[in-house]
């Protein structure tokens, strides 16, 4: 590498606070190819000759300052909506089987690993998964929601109810599917397609259940409820994130 | 022109731009120099925070790329939040245009 261009970028990275060194590590990266790509559409190759492209930008320690500015906004904005969002499910969730005359600690109980660790570990792990193509966006997030969800299974009276990671599941995948416009005839199919699911899994395969159709309005009813949080929760984080963009950047300090 | 306004829409601008498709840094700032005839130069301070900015809400995604020279570059790409935002806004961006030319007329 030019002596000129570390030297250069040395001084950006001492000048980036607040930064994890992972992240730093990656803004510094990030500049050095774009300076590399500038230097070779511009022909320069000498040492001389990256020190005047060099000398043209801005002072390292303005442009350290730029960098650093948005950097706790944005990571305070990941986490806060991602929390927002996922309370939004919980609380959604939880009230829920308060009302369906469940014990408090309990509907507690399931509210908040619903809502923390499957709707904002959700949100908080999504942007890794973000390139791939919807089918396997859809897949990756029922797997992930599923693993996040096995707190739930402990949610019962008597230990651990595997069946529960399948509300994880569910959540997840209304979720991913959630995050564009659905048709509405595939939205009001969700819940019921899920609540049929259940019932076939409970009570025809496990046989933990016997099946009675007073039961469905009430299965339904929860169904119908995580769909709604997460078509909130989505709404609710696409509005925040809208604000963030047309928010201008504050300056650090 | 009123740099106050310009910044104000850099995020409208990139992501419009992203919209042909994924693009690297030093490429939005020339294909920004050059459709605007050089009136308005992106500097390197104010392109990556709005980038890491439009990141973070999901609106675009990132990935690195290994060239064949074997250096990497980042690229960016708009992801279905970012499209929906933009459409939106280019709605509104019109009627605003058309609203302010029933004061102040049509270009000359």
């Amino acid at each position: 590498m030019s002596r000129a261009l570390e030297a250069y970028l040395v001084q950006v990275g001492s000048g980036l606070k607040g930064l994890s060194r992972r992240r730093r590590l990656t803004v510094i990266r990030e500049l050095e190819a774009h300076l590399l790509d500038e230097a070779e559409a511009r022909g320069i190759e000498s040492e001389s000759g990256m020190a005047a492209m060099l000398s043209e930008k801005e002072h390292p320690s303005l442009l350290a300052e730029e960098l650093a500015a948005g950097e706790g906004q944005d990571a305070n904005h990941r986490g806060g909506t991602a929390l927002a969002a996922g309370m939004i499910i919980g609380l959604a969730t939880g009230g829920h089987m308060w009302f369906e005359g469940w014990r408090w600690y309990i509907a507690l109980a399931f509210a908040a690993a619903q809502g923390l660790a499957v709707g904002a570990g959700y949100f908080w792990v999504r942007r890794h998964w973000l390139r791939l193509d919807p089918w396997a966006r859809t897949l990756v997030a029922v797997l992930i929601t599923a693993l996040l969800s096995i707190p739930l299974g402990f949610t019962t009276h008597h230990g651990f109810k595997p069946t529960r990671l399948l509300y994880g599941a569910f959540t997840g995948f209304l979720l991913e599917r959630h995050s564009q416009e659905r048709p509405l005839w595939q939205t009001l199919l969700e819940p019921v397609v899920f609540t049929a699911l259940m019932f076939i899994l409970e009570a025809g395969v496990l046989g933990r259940i016997q099946f009675q159709w007073g039961k469905v309005p009430l299965e339904l009813s929860f169904n119908a409820t995580i769909l709604l949080s997460v078509m909130l929760a989505t709404r609710f984080k696409r509005l925040l994130a809208e604000r963030r963009v047309l928010t201008p950047q504050q300056q650090q300090g | 022109m009123d740099r106050e306004l310009l910044k104000g829409s850099t995020p409208l601008l990139l992501l419009s731009l992203l919209c042909e498709g994924p693009m690297y840094g030093y490429q939005i700032i020339e294909t920004v120099r050059q459709r605007t005839g050089g009136t308005y130069t992106l500097k390197e301070g104010a392109l990556y925070p709005a980038l890491h900015k439009l990141e973070a809400t999901e609106f675009i995604a990132s990935y690195w790329e290994t060239q064949e020279n074997g250096r990497e570059r980042r690229y960016y790409a708009i992801q279905p939040a970012g499209l929906a935002f933009l459409t939106a806004k280019k709605k509104e961006w019109n009627q605003f245009v058309d609203m302010v030319q029933a004061f102040v007329g049509p270009r000359a």
